[in-house]
């Protein structure tokens, strides 16, 4: 199978610093991608690298076999879809509107067509915002927004879902729906890659963990295989314990660890 | 859909009853029979004094409204307009070294207008370097460096206006009070051949500066260069409040209540918002100036005063408000 994205040699420099290096990478087509790493590692900066949205210093990204380089934004955005961690909108509209938004890509005619709203509103559906439509976007809780932002996302219909942070406003119950959602677009044959801080909802719905220290790949595989302690030790700096429950392996935090 | 066509139907009416209401209002009560009459008085009142003037007013005030509309979509805050991020002072200042150097009387508007349009687009290419190069500007450091740029461009208006004649000292005094007045039909098809054009482009691009009054990042990742957008917007916007500003001196506030108001009543959807905007911006400004010459008649009050003691307070109620949100 030909990979969705291909990354070689990839490095973005700012004011002389490297954010990442070396980067190779495949990613695959029904993927669960989740990018893990302490802060600076270059979460985001691949992401956003992945999105075409950061100015790269030195490899390519591939997208389909075709340098991202060479695809124009409005195709670029009907293949990826990128989350961004927090939006917050200086007026007042609806989550509906921001819903549609995402289908700017699509549209050309002035008015929206019964194609952009059925996307709508199965986008609505699938983030669990159907009741929230009507409701002004800047009032609505962090999670809630987030999600409002997934759905936009999903409104695109990418083949490429990139999100960051998009859990981390989110309670316990929409965190677990978020990632059963993007586990069944994965069995669709999206393509999703996810940067979180955390372990356990990767180690629970991942394919594939990509562990990032100092803007270079210091590990990458399934989340059983990365579950070692003395790997974890190295790249966050503070001893986590991993244990198995029912199979899969849940990282524990020592309160006290950090105090060495 | 049939609500999209309902509130645009209405602003159309609305500036329509705007044209024909305000000719009649004014300090000499006519005789409507004869009107058109060739040659009367009341023929001359109506067709080279009020008309001209309403239409000037119906112009001016969309031209303003629409480019508040985009200045506030593009720099993502509901105070930007064309005063507050100093552009129509740089329109005023290009239009007073103009009339110093006597541009503006050898080729009559050509000096001026070219002059105008380039105060306006060098202040809101200094506005928006400020606003990119730091990218998270603030919407107060964004206005303070509105103020700044104001103070800048009077404190060299007045300098000019000292160091110039009399003659042309005064003619800057009249021009900087601000208002519309009787023009000739030629001077309105010039500047409908501005305004119309550039607001006609605006309106097309609504879902542009839909995308992009989220932010520019989320324009981008919805598909849309952004880069030639701005580009688009900012020229756009530069010849609106340009060239309206040769014609009629500064008119402050003019781009503040009717966007503002209208992003309450019927949302921010540019696609409604923009040519709303645009109708109703004219409408009001035609009421303001219809009320400035009646209320203290004989004596007319230019435009520009209404609207800024309308606009004043507006603005600080908007601030204020805005302020209580955000703690």
């Amino acid at each position: 199978m030909r990979p969705v994205y291909q990354v070689r040699d990839l490095a973005v420099v700012k004011d002389g610093r490297a954010l990442i290096s070396e980067i190779q990478l495949e990613l695959f087509a029904g993927e669960l991608v989740v990018i893990l790493g302490p802060n600076g590692a270059g979460k985001s900066t691949l992401l956003r690298a992945l999105a075409g949205i950061e100015t790269v210093s030195a490899g390519e990204v591939l997208l389909g076999g075709k340098s991202i380089t060479k695809i124009g934004r409005r195709e670029m955005a009907r293949q990826v879809a990128m989350v961004e961690p927090m939006l917050d909108l200086p007026f007042g509209y609806s989550v509906e509107q921001v819903v549609m938004m995402g289908r700017a890509p699509h549209m050309d005619a002035w008015f929206e067509g019964t194609e952009d709203w059925a996307q709508v509103d199965g986008a609505l559906a699938v983030m669990d915002c159907q009741p929230l439509r009507k409701r002004d976007y800047r009032n609505l809780s962090s999670g809630e927004k987030q999600r409002v932002l997934v759905a936009s996302a999903l409104a695109q219909q990418p083949c490429v879902l990139l999100l960051d942070e998009s859990a981390a406003f989110l309670d316990v119950r929409h965190q677990m729906e978020l990632f059963e959602a993007l586990k069944r677009l994965t069995a669709q044959g999206y393509l999703i890659v996810a940067v979180t801080h955390d372990w356990n909802l990767a180690a629970a719905w991942a394919s594939r963990i990509i562990l990032l220290k100092n803007g270079r790949v210091a590990a990458a595989g399934p989340p059983a295989e990365l579950s070692n302690e003395a790997l974890l030790l190295e790249v966050f700096g503070v001893p986590l314990e991993v244990m198995a429950v029912e199979g899969r392996p849940p990282v524990v935090l020592q309160p006290g660890a950090t105090r060495r | 859909m049939s609500r999209y066509w309902s509130v645009l139907g209405a602003s159309i009416l609305i500036s329509i009853a705007a044209l024909l209401i305000c000719p009649l209002i004014g300090p000499t009560p006519l005789d409507f029979s004869k009107i058109f009459t060739e040659g009367s008085l009341e023929a001359q009142i109506f067709w080279l004094a009020r008309l001209p003037r309403v239409l000037l007013a119906l112009l001016a005030g969309g031209a303003l409204a629409s480019a508040g509309v985009l200045f506030q979509a593009l720099m993502r805050d509901a105070l930007a307009t064309p005063d507050t991020l100093g552009v129509s002072s740089g329109a005023s200042l290009g239009a007073v070294v103009a009339i110093c150097f006597g541009w503006a009387d050898s080729a009559r508007l050509g000096g001026l207008w070219t002059a105008s349009l380039l105060g306006a687009g060098i202040v809101l290419m200094i506005v928006v370097g400020l606003s990119s190069s730091g990218r998270n500007v603030s919407s107060f450091t964004l206005l303070l460096a509105g103020i700044t740029i104001n103070s800048m461009c009077v404190a060299i208006m007045l300098f000019l206006q000292s160091v110039t004649s009399l003659g042309r000292s005064l003619a800057i005094t009249r021009w900087l009070m601000g208002g519309v007045d009787a023009v000739e039909y030629r001077t309105l098809g010039l500047l409908s051949l501005f305004v119309l054009p550039a607001a006609v482009v605006l309106i097309w691009r609504s879902q542009h500066w839909n995308l992009l009054a989220v932010g520019e990042g989320w324009a981008s990742a919805k598909g849309l260069d952004t880069r030639s957008s701005l580009r688009l917007g900012y020229a756009a916007g530069s010849i609106l409040a340009g060239s309206v500003t040769a014609i009629t001196g500064p008119i402050g506030f003019a781009g503040l209540i009717v966007p503002h108001a209208l992003r309450m009543l019927i949302g921010p959807d540019h696609r409604l918002l923009l040519p709303t905007s645009f109708l109703l911006g004219g409408a009001f400004l035609a009421v303001c100036d219809a009320i400035g010459r009646t209320v203290f008649a004989p004596a007319e009050l230019p435009v520009g005063v209404i609207t800024a003691l309308l606009g004043g307070p507006f603005f600080l109620w908007v601030l204020t408000s805005r302020a209580t949100i955000k703690n």
